[in-house]
């Protein structure tokens, strides 16, 4: 079970950075209209809003390197927790971001996952 | 009276001398009081539903914070009470190593490799996880050794779980130093 769990993070992990790294608007088949976001303290809610927020960032090419993933299970209905920790390299840059994250995950009827908690922040020195 | 109230949640949670898990459970009975008092009730109902996501906002994000002041409170000068806020259930991924349940917990963390700390918190965050009352608490700070020059930099989230008493206790806890 464990293990189970562990591997949903890690492929979910892969899967929302690559999304994130080359085509940021398709994250919108990740989250739905109860999905919630604080990007650096910012609360935001809903599929658009999210999506609005992250493709407005004020970059646009950005490669995201994980250090770390760490999932459990949430205990309701087959959730999932994952906590992120890596870097985030913008296009003309010198020095990367150190960044952590979190995500909660919820099964859908189709058998895939959404994200219906997401919270960001920098790390900053 | 919806300001004195605010006024005295806020007095309590910083001025009074009382264990601030008492704080919780006053702001989860100031909460149910404000939804089941009939006065109340009537102007609750009259706000728009963004008026009671933000009331609503606002209680999850208070609790976060009481919740961190306390953790880290009990943390830094009475590690073995940190139990009380365990479970069976609790599950604790810590620098990538998973315990479960209170016994194991406590056992790894008065057995951490130092004897005083002191932990300050930079940012939380918090969101209802949705489930039964459910709140995601993620900190980020820095934690102070004893003897050590440089403090170092982490993460931890916390998913808190309402208890039949009207407290919490930790479900989930992922804890990571963030490295230079």
């Amino acid at each position: 079970m464990e293990e189970q769990v562990e591997m949903v993070g890690k492929a979910f992990v892969d899967h929302y950075y690559h999304l994130f790294d080359n085509d940021r608007p398709s994250l919108a088949l990740l989250y739905q209209p109860t999905s919630m976001l604080t990007f650096e303290g910012q609360k935001i809610q809903g599929t658009d809003n999210i999506i609005a927020k992250l493709v407005q960032l004020p970059f646009q090419q950005c490669h995201h390197v994980i250090s770390t993933i760490d999932s459990q299970p949430s205990s309701f209905a087959g959730g999932i927790l994952v906590f992120v920790s890596g870097t985030l390299q913008l296009q003309g840059e010198d020095h990367p971001l150190r960044f952590s994250q979190m995500f909660h995950l919820i099964p859908t009827v189709e058998g895939s996952f959404f994200v219906l908690n997401d919270i960001f922040r920098l790390n900053y020195a | 009276m919806q300001q004195t109230g605010r006024c005295l949640e806020r007095h309590i949670l910083f001025n009074c001398p009382c264990e601030p898990i008492k704080i919780i459970i006053f702001l989860l009975w100031h909460s149910s009081y404000n939804l089941h008092n009939p006065c109340s009730y009537s102007s609750y109902n009259s706000q728009s539903p963004e008026g009671r996501k933000g009331k609503m906002e606002e209680q999850v994000e208070m609790v976060g914070k009481a919740f961190v002041d306390h953790y880290y409170h009990l943390f830094d000068n009475d590690r073995p009470s940190l139990a009380l806020l365990y479970q069976p259930t609790s599950m604790l991924t810590f620098e990538g190593q998973k315990i479960q349940g209170t016994d194991n917990i406590i056992a790894k963390l008065v057995q951490l490799p130092f004897q005083q700390c002191h932990h300050v918190i930079s940012t939380i965050d918090s969101q209802l996880s949705s489930f039964a009352g459910g709140i995601l608490v993620f900190v980020s700070g820095t934690l102070q050794l004893q003897g050590e020059d440089h403090p170092l930099r982490f993460s931890q989230m916390f998913h808190l779980i309402p208890t039949v008493e009207g407290s919490f206790f930790v479900l989930n806890d992922i804890f990571r130093l963030n490295y230079g």
